[in-house]
Formats: C-alpha cells, structure tokens, sequence
C-alpha cells in the first residue's frame, strides 16, 4: 500500500526557532507526522570497482486521535499503532552500468520497524541504522550492505534558527541538518561477491508536519561534496506550472564545516538534458549546470547512470542517483554527489 | 505405384462425402467423448487451480510457508522466522471466513466469502491501488476491506461504503477500501482482503497468526527449512506450497479419478463408432479395395488409407470435442467445484481456467483412440485379395464362428474381471478395480454377437405368427450380426453405465440412512450461522456450551471441534469428543474394536482414539496400531482402540476424548454442539431459547429432520454430475443406433426395392426398420443390464470401498433399472424413426432396375 498522510492534525509543526541538540536529536522526533534519515554516498571496492548508494530510512505518523480511537472501539491487536517505518535501499554498479533497489515496509508491531528516541536507532525488518559508530545495515535476497560510518564534519544545520522553509505557508518547514561528509567503510555482498568498500557518504535527518503546499508538485535536491573540501546543497520546491517556489534554498559548507545558508537568488540550477523513464514513462531532468557566484563555483553535474530510478510499490517513486561533478568551464573533475528527484511520476504528499 | 494420399482421396474422402450424415454423427460421437474429456479435466484443473490461488494470492514468489497444525500459532514466532538467514521476506496471513448477504428470513441465503488478513502496509498485488482513496487509517487498521467486484455487486455497494457480515455469527461491519484486481479475482472473486489487525479483532485472534508465508532465496531452500525446524515452535511445521496444494489435490484424488473413469467409458463408446464406421466402410468399399489392389495397391497402402480415415475422425472428431468440451467445462466446472465445495476445502470458481496441456492432452487421446479403433477394420481392409469381388455380406457371413470364438474371449475376460477385482488399491487408488470395470465392460461386449445371432434365430422361428416386418427385421438382425452386435454393444455399455451408477448411489443412500437412523439422535444442532460445510474450525463463544446445558428443557450437551492435521501427505480431521456420555448417548457407530461401554470407561484422559472407518479403510490401520501426529505438545502417539462408521466425509477423522485435546491444545472451544431434549421439550421453543441465549452471534441450529435433509440434499447433488454424464453417454450410444440402421438401410436400397416390387406396403418397411431398432435396442438393454448389475457390484464391493472407504450394501433401485430399460427402447426406436423414413423412401422402380 502507498502510504498518503492525511490532514495534519494531532501532530507538532516546524515553526518555531529550533536548537538542535545531539546526540539526542539523531533520534526520533515521533510527534512530526514524517521523518527521514538519509544515506547516499560513493564508494569503491579494493580492486577498484565504483558504487553508488542510497538507504534511506523513513517513519510517518497516522492520525494519533483516530488510532487511539480505533485502539478504544475496535480491539487490541499490536499490529494496531500510529507510527510506519520504510527503508529503501539502492545500489549503482557504476562500472557494471546496473541499478538494482529494494524497499521494506513495517509498523512496530513485534518490534518490527521502530525508531528511538534520543539516540540514532532505527529499524524496518532486519534492516539498521544505529549509532557509535553509525552503522548502516540492508540486505534483499543475495545482496547485502554493511557500512560504518565516521562524521569529518560537525553537523551542518540548514536554513535559519533551525528552520528550514519549504513554502509560503508557516508550518511549510521542516528541522533539517546533515553530515555533509563521513568517511565510509564496510562490506557489500554484490552479484555473488564479497566486497570490502570505502569511500565518503552524506547523510540527511529531516522532521516536520505538512511540510508541502498542496501546490508544489515534488522537489530536485542535490548533495555535492568537492574536491576542495566544500560541500554544496541545493532543495529546490516545484509547482505545477513548472515554477520555482520562491523559498526553495540551499546551503554551502566551508572547509571548517560552518554553514552559509544560500537563497534561491543566490544560486542557479538549470537542466541540462532529459531523460524518459521506460518503467513509469517519468520525464526527468538528467544533467545539471550550477552556479554559485558569490563562492566561485560553475559547475556540470551528470548522472553516472541515466536510469537511477526507484519504482518503489509501497511509496511513490522517484529518481536518486549518483552524480559526477566537473568545472563548467575547464571539464575537470571537482567532486562527487547525488541527486534525488520526485514528484515527476506522482505528486507527493508529506 | 499409387500414392497413398490418391488412395486417401478416391477411397475415403469421397466416400465419407457421400454418407455424410454417418460421417457426422461419428464425428460427433468423438466429439462428445472427447468434450467430456476435457470438461472434466478442466473442472479439475480449475478446481485446484482455484485452490492454488489462494495459497499464492498475495505473491507468486512464496517458496515456503510455516502453517500451523489446524490452529493459529503465536504471532512473534514471524520473528524468528525473518532472522533465519537467506529469508528475504517473511509475511504474516490469517486465513479465516465470513459470510455475507443473508436475507432476513432465509438463514441460508448468505454467500461465504474467504478473508485473508494480511498486512496491508505491504506490496499489495498489482492493481490494488488504496492510495487514491485518502484514508489509509480506513483500510490499514479501521476495519477496511478489499473486494471483488462480483461481491460488491452482490452487495450493491461501491469503494467507501461498507456492508454487513458474520464472522463466527458475529455481526461485523467492513467498509469497502478498494477492488480486487480482475487478475486476483479471476481466479477466486470470494477472497476478501483486511488488514492483519482487523483479521485479528475479527476473528477473535489477536496475538496469534494462521500463516506465515516467506520468499527464500532460492538455492537456500532446504537449508533454511532445515534451520526453520530449529526455531519454530511445536504445532507449526514448514512447508513448501506445492505441499499444501498436493495435500488438497489427494483429498480431491479419489473424486476425480472416478469422473475421469467415467468419461473415459464414453469415450469407449466414441471408439466403438469409429471402429463401426470404419468397418462399414472396409466392407461397402471391399470390391473397391479389390481392384485397387490389382492395380497395384500394396496392403500397407491400403491399411494406411483406412488407418488414415480413423485417425481424420479422431482428428475432426477431437476438434469439434474441445470446442464442445470448452462450453461444456463452464457447466461442469460449477458442478466438480460445488462437489469439491460440500466435500472438502472452500473454493469458489467463476471462471474456468483453460488449461492448454489439458486440450492437447484430450486432442492427442482422442486422436490415439480413433488410430487405435482403426486398427482392426483396416486390417481386414489390407487383407483383401486383389481383384477378388466378394459379396458385402462376406464380412458378415463369417460371423457366425466367430461370434462364438468373440463370447469365449468375453468368458475369459469376464474371469479377469474376477481376479481383478480382488486385488488391494494401489497407492490409495482402486487401479485394479478400474481394470475389472473394463474387464467387464469388453467381456459383455464380445457376449454381444452370439446374443445378436441367437436372439435373431429365435425370432426367425418365431417370426411367421407376426407380421412380415416383424420376420424380416429378424432375418435383417441375423443377417448383419456384427454391425448390430456393435451397435447393441455400444447401447449396453451406455445402459451399464447408468445401471452400475444407480445401484451404487441407491445403495450408497440406503446404507447412509440406516446409519444415520443409528447415530443422528441428537434433537438439536448448533455451530455460527454462515460457516462452510463440515468444517470444525469454526469458533462459537466459550461459555455458549455451558449456558445452553443450563436452559429448561435441555438434557445433555456435546460439544465438537476439531484441527486439521497433515497425515502421509494427505490431510485429516483430529476432532475432539467427550468419550464419557458416548456410551449413553450411542451416536458413534463403532463396527470394530472395543464398543461403547469399554470407550467410555477407558478412554476419557487418554491419548487413545477412535478412527473413522474409511480413514483406516485407506490407511489400512486396524485396532491396536498407534499413528504418530504433529500437535502444539509435539509429536504425539496415540493408540488405535476403535473404529467407528463414518460417511460423512471420506477424508478422515481421528476422535480423540475432550480431556486429552485440550490439554494438547490449549483450546476448549468449540466449533458447534449437539443438543440433546428432555422428553416433551417442545423443539421449536427450545430452539428459540437456544438462539436468543447466544444473541449477538448469530447461530444455525438444525432439527435432527433438517439436518438429514441437508445431509441427502448434499448427497444427492455430490452424484448429480453422474447423471449428466449417464445423459451424454446415452446420446452417444443413440448415436450409433441411428448411424448402424442408416447405413444397414443404404445397404439394403435394392433388397428394399425387390421388397415393395413384391408388394411390401411402406408402413411395413418403416415398421421392419423400427422393429429392428426396438431389437437393438432391447438386446442393448438386456445386455447393459446385465453388465451394469457386475459393474454395480464392483462399484459397492471393490471401487468405491477402495477409492472412498464406504463399506456399503447392497440395495437395488429395480424401479430405476425398469425405467432404464424402457428408456433405451424408446431412445433406440426414436433413433430408428429417421433411417426408417429414409427406408420407406427408397423408390421401387430405381432400386429393381438393378436386379
């Protein structure tokens, strides 16, 4: 079943100044209607093979008045509760030119998905993420990842007073930071062999309620992490007419991790190319030029495969793949990132 | 050298041209063995391809499934069933019914519908699409249920509304969530799927699964079986779905191979006809075949040629067979699934599943049978000398000897039919005992001829003090003893048929109600309204049982439940009883073991039991013998000390005594109860009583009259798919009256002719005609009589005691048997009427001109 929210009411919004405080707040935020922790990241194998890789982790909240409801009138069994977990794992074999995906869906009945609070710890099946070190664990049929995972960086806390805008409404807004650069090491189980990888991940935790306007169709949002040891990331909200809106932002990390918040007329996005989807007929954008001016940065960005698309059944799909950054103008190589690309099959709703 | 396609074309192709009514009605008669063929096996293969649906309904890639034996088990043990390595996916069902659209004054108005409650949050199958509907509270854990859209049009409702049901006899309300896709509910439009919680609330099942049903990587198969049957609790065991499937499918076996037996006695009759046809064309065409040979025709020219013309029936014949068979399947699939229904597992099946293998199957046998009926007249035909012009009736005239060699093969094979029938089933199955009815079935056949001859020099002898036609039907009836023996033989065995059925299933019913004179002697019968056939899974509210037994009026309570549990591959009903009142109350009809006293004095506690007798019929367990089962205690041995008669249902029951179940199950519910009345209780206020006492579950209390009246009702229609195939089997038959006087009627044109030249009126041409039908049609009935009575007796004693474990006794339906007797000879002169018209047509001039 794809899950869409209902109207958001019983649950906390992301309108207030918020400090954020850690370790505490890698865990769960259970009062948001949704949530997500978020790991992309580039990775090579010792005899060289290159990866890309995804595993997201989700929770969303059903109504808790109508649950408590249905809990008081209905019955008692504990596969009754407010919370939904998903997971969602993805793996570019970028020498093999192969996507392969999966997806796991579970609420906390028997401790089957769960997230806790105040520590990073969340789980749908047997699928992990949890903390000291972080640790990424995800397995379908014979492939499996396994990945420790060390912060270079503090973490880098988007938009302002940790708020991060999302539309024109007040609650459009969410509680966002990331780790915009870990150093990544552990072990994949791919097409009957077992690698030891490494390489650098980023990893995003999002919470809030409603976070969407009913008119913005999806987003485009990039992580890339520079040979020069900044990182750059851009959200930016779609509307139906193919408009901007206006409070889509980004951020620009500096070497030393502090964080300059970037709006929209700040920086340029522009696509490139397209790319038509053969499973869900999807137009996509597929290639990218960015500029930064006030930091310097005139960049290409390109898919390392066209076709990175989830076509997910327990949630809509989307595009997220990893990309290949070079200087606009010399060609040279200048980094690594991901792009994450939705709302072009279905519309989401958060 | 003359090709053998020339011969094919001058010599048959022109001929069937020119008899193209014989030609059709063999074709038809093929055609209508084949039809059956394939509608039978179709209905099978539906029937369980129905029932696989279900167990893969949810996705095809379940490789293993951990099932609980005939009860829920502790949902956590999912759990440890996802942390065994090499499980990809492992997904809790619950399998449960409820019963919907009950009218307000017919109890027994409500369709039964199958719930599966599964875990909605999960990949549904594609096509269920709830996510357009914005309240996924609604279906995940609000009582939300997907439908087919057959029930939602039975129920007149739409996606958003929500409708009645029972759930146990539990009023319940479900809201319509969404629509099972058509590719879903093709196969079963009864499933409806909820949510694992409302499954739960539902059925009173909170806490505990039926199923879990897993994806394992595929060349981990068995090792993860292996490290399952470490981890899993007792009382669930592993297993792959084909074994379920398997299981269910031997419960049907014996079933099936009856139908399948019997379609293949009709096809039997179908080989006759071609066998006839062919014959009749080999001696029509004899000084053809001669000159030809002269010409330079080699014999296995002319036996390929004849061969050929078989096998163009069996070709055609099949064709027209499947296509028959395709319509004919949409009737039978109803009839084999409503059996299957009342006799074992809840399918339903809308639509037939037409199964490609089958067809090929029937088209390849119908043709092997055509080739193979060929065979003999196409030998006669290439032993035909060359240029030598014999007389059409050579083939006849020989027959005399020989019909005498044919009846001392049909002794002996009649003797085979003997040694046959004494040999034990193989592997479950009455093989040996099929083998017999085919024994007997050709062993009367070859009694055919001397019958034929015999019975025409009577009636020659006779024949002076009635009319001319009467005496020249009898000389006609001699004079071509082989194509009427054939066609006699043809209608016999379609009369057996039907005779062997009818004394199988009047005996049958007779000894089923003296049996149920014996043991049906409680005055009430109680279980949840709306529960399926004979099923001990249903639950009814602990403590009902003990306040009914506190009603005024009521004597003594029984309480029934039962747990299905796999058994050598097959399944049976371990089923819960209190051996402490069976001696007073007598409604076990124990026929060997210890008897009623001894049971009740030593059983209660214990872990001996009783076994129904067709269970240790098949199984071939007696008194004494222990058999090993699977229970939430473990593996269990419990000691056969009696055996009890049991016709209810074949697949096998175990008693076992209240005290013991329990403790093994943890489980003193019960599935329904009997109720016994004090004397002068009146029944229908009790019933009343018994009703409002269980309010709000909704109950189906039977009198000991209504429940025999289901009991027959449902008897009677498991054996009305017998008579349809007596009805077709019997058209065939009739088929060949009509194509053997037609073609003896073309034969005859000039002998005809000469006949009225000397004066015979028309009317004594249409009468001799009609006389000759009645005669094939009396032998037929004579000779089908009497192979039926055999084949009844094999049925009783060998087959059904064999394939069903019914011991039964013999009782003979002789009005039914009169009836059938007259009924083949009015189909058999009805079947004369047309080559008599044709007869009396034959102009006198045209046909003396030749002389």
């Amino acid at each position: 079943m794809k899950i869409v929210l209902a109207a958001a009411i019983g649950f906390a919004v992301a309108t207030a100044p918020y400090t954020f405080r850690f370790p505490a707040d890698h865990g769960s935020h259970p009062s948001y209607q949704t949530e997500w922790w978020y790991f992309t990241g580039h990775l090579k194998s010792a005899d060289g093979r290159r990866f890309g890789y995804e595993v997201t982790f989700f929770r969303a909240r059903l109504r808790p008045q109508d649950v408590a409801r249905a809990k008081r009138i209905l019955g008692s069994s504990r596969w009754r509760g407010d919370q939904i977990y998903a997971v969602h794992f993805a793996l570019t074999d970028q020498d093999g030119g192969k996507f392969f995906h999966a997806e796991r869906v579970a609420r906390s009945a028997l401790g089957l998905g769960g997230a806790a609070v105040g520590k990073m710890a969340v789980n749908v099946d047997t699928w992990s993420l949890s903390d000291k070190p972080i640790t990424l664990h995800a397995n379908d049929g014979d492939t499996r990842l396994d990945l420790t995972q060390i912060p270079l960086k503090p973490p880098a806390i988007h938009g302002h007073d940790g708020v991060f805008r999302k539309g024109a409404c007040a609650s459009c807004a969410s509680h966002y930071y990331s780790y915009s650069r870990l150093r990544t090491q552990g072990e994949l189980v791919y097409a009957g062999k077992t690698l030891k990888v490494s390489g650098t991940s980023w990893m995003d935790h999002e919470f809030g309620t409603n976070q969407l306007l009913s008119e913005e169709t999806g987003w485009d949002w990039m992580s890339l992490q520079l040979d020069d040891g900044r990182e750059l990331m851009i959200y930016i909200f779609r509307r139906p007419d193919n408009t901007v809106e206006p409070q889509s932002s980004g951020s620009l990390i500096e070497r030393d991790g502090r964080v300059r918040p970037l709006s929209l007329n700040q920086f340029r996005l522009s696509a490139t190319g397209h790319w038509r989807s053969p499973q869900t007929h999807a137009l996509y954008p597929s290639g990218w030029r960015v500029q930064v001016p006030s930091a310097s940065l005139d960049l290409n960005v390109t898919p390392v495969l066209v076709n990175q698309e989830l076509v997910l059944r327990s949630s809509p799909s989307y595009w997220e793949g990893a990309v290949d950054v070079r200087d606009a103008a010399t060609s040279r190589a200048r980094g690594q990132g991901y792009v994450e690309l939705t709302g072009y099959v279905e519309r989401v709703i958060l | 050298m003359i090709a053998v396609w020339t011969l094919f074309r001058s010599l048959v192709l022109g001929y069937l041209w020119m008899n193209r009514l014989r030609s059709l009605v063999t074709l038809l008669a093929i055609g209508l063995g084949v039809a059956l063929f394939v509608a039978i096996d179709l209905a099978n293969a539906t029937a369980i391809a129905s029932f696989n649906s279900n167990v893969n309904i949810v996705t095809s890639r379940v490789n293993l499934q951990v099932l609980g034996e005939g009860r829920s088990f502790d949902e956590r043990t999912l759990l440890r069933v996802m942390r065994v390595p090499n499980v990809v996916q492992a997904a809790p069902v619950i399998e449960d019914s409820i019963v919907v659209g009950i009218r307000r004054n017919d109890p027994n108005s409500g369709e039964i519908l199958r719930v599966l409650g599964i875990d909605l949050l999960q990949p549904l199958p594609d096509g269920i699409d709830v996510s357009s509907k914005s309240d996924p509270y609604g279906v995940l854990e609000g009582q939300g249920a997907i439908v087919s859209q057959r029930v939602l049009d039975r129920l007149h409702q739409r996606i958003g509304g929500s409708f009645d049901a029972l759930a146990n006899g539990k009023p319940i309300t479900l809201r319509v969530a969404a629509i099972v896709p058509r590719a879903v509910s093709a196969a079963d439009s009864s499933v409806v799927f909820v949510d694992i919680v409302t499954a739960q609330e539902l059925f009173g099942k909170v806490g505990s699964i039926d199923r879990i049903d897993a994806i394992v990587l595929p060349g981990k198969l068995e090792a993860v079986k292996a490290a399952l049957e470490k981890v899993l609790p007792p009382g669930t065991r592993v297993v792959e779905p084909s074994t379920r499937t398997d299981e269910v499918r031997r419960l049907l076996r014996s079933f099936q191979v009856n139908l399948a037996a019997i379609s293949l006695i009709t096809l039997l009759v179908g080989a006759f006809m071609i066998y006839n046809t062919v014959a009749i064309s080999v001696v029509q065409r004899r000084a053809e075949i001669g000159t030809l040979r002269a010409v330079g025709a080699t014999r296995r020219q002319i036996f390929a040629v004849f061969l050929a013309e078989g096998a163009l029936f069996g070709v055609f014949g099949s064709f027209i067979g499947l296509l028959f068979g395709y319509f004919l399947a949409q009737i039978t699939v109803g009839a084999v699934a409503h059996t299957v229904d009342t006799l074992y597992v809840g399918t339903h099946v809308d639509r037939v599943i037409y199964d490609p293998l089958v067809m090929l199957e029937a088209l390849l046998f119908g043709i092997a049978v055509a080739v193979v009926s060929a065979i003999a007249p196409a030998t006669e035909a290439a032993s035909t000398q060359p240029a030598r012009v014999i007389g059409s009736r050579g083939f006849e005239q020989r027959m005399g000897k020989l019909a005498l060699l044919l009846s001392l093969d049909g002794l002996v094979l009649l003797g085979l039919a003997y040694v046959a029938a004494q040999a034990p089933p193989v592997d479950g199955l009455p093989l040996f005992g099929y083998a017999s009815a085919l024994f007997i079935i050709l062993g009367v056949s070859l009694l055919v001829p001397v019958g034929v001859i015999a019975t025409a020099r009577l009636l020659q002898k006779l024949g002076y003090r009635f009319s001319s036609a009467a005496l020249l039907a009898a000389s006609n009836f001699g004079g071509t003893p082989r194509r009427n023996s054939l066609a006699v033989a043809s209608l016999a065995i379609a009369v057996a048929m039907i005779v062997s059925v009818a004394i199988s299933v009047y005996s049958l019913r007779a000894t089923v109600a003296a049996w149920l004179d014996q043991t049906l002697i409680a005055d009430l019968f109680v279980r949840p309204l709306g529960v399926a056939g004979d099923t001990y899974d249903a639950r009814l509210p602990a403590n009902l049982p003990q306040r009914v037994r506190a009603l005024p009026g009521v004597a003594a309570v029984d309480t029934f439940r039962g747990v299905e549990v796999p058994f050598r591959g097959s399944l049976i009903t371990l089923a819960r009883t209190d051996f402490r009142t069976i001696a007073q109350r007598d409604w076990l009809h124990v026929s060997g073991g210890a008897n009623a006293e001894t049971l009740a004095r030593t059983l209660p506690g214990t872990t001996s039991v009783i076994v129904s007798a067709p269970f240790a019929e098949r199984a071939n367990l007696h008194p004494g013998d222990s058999i090993a089962l699977d229970t939430p205690a473990g593996h269990t041995s419990f000691r056969i000390v009696a055996i009890y008669d049991d016709y209810a249902n074949d697949a096998g029951t175990v008693m076992l005594d209240e005290r013991t179940f329990n403790r093994l199950y943890h489980d003193d519910s019960a599935s329904m109860f009997s109720i016994y009345a004090k004397p002068g209780t009146d029944l229908n206020a009790l019933r009343t009583r018994v009703f409002r006492a269980a309010l709000p579950v909704r109950l189906d209390i039977a009198s000991n009259r209504d429940l025999r009246a289901v009991i027959f009702a449902i008897f009677d229609r498991t054996f009305l798919i017998t008579h349809a195939l007596n009805i077709i089997s019997i058209t065939i038959a009739v088929m060949g009256v009509v194509s053997t006087l037609f073609a003896l009627v073309l034969e005859r044109r000039r002998e005809i002719g000469v006949l009225r030249y000397l004066g015979l009126t028309i009317r004594s041409v249409r009468q001799m005609v009609l006389y000759e039908a009645a005669l094939i049609g009396v032998l037929g009935g004579l000779f089908g009589i009497g192979a039926g009575m055999l084949l009844g007796l094999l049925l009783i004693y060998v087959i059904d005691r064999q394939a069903f474990g019914w011991p039964m006794h013999l009782h003979v339906p002789y009005w039914s048997l009169a009836e059938s007797l007259v009924l083949v000879l009015v189909a058999a002169i009805l079947a004369g009427i047309y080559p008599a018209s044709v007869a009396a047509r034959i102009a006198t001039a045209d046909a003396v001109r030749a002389e």
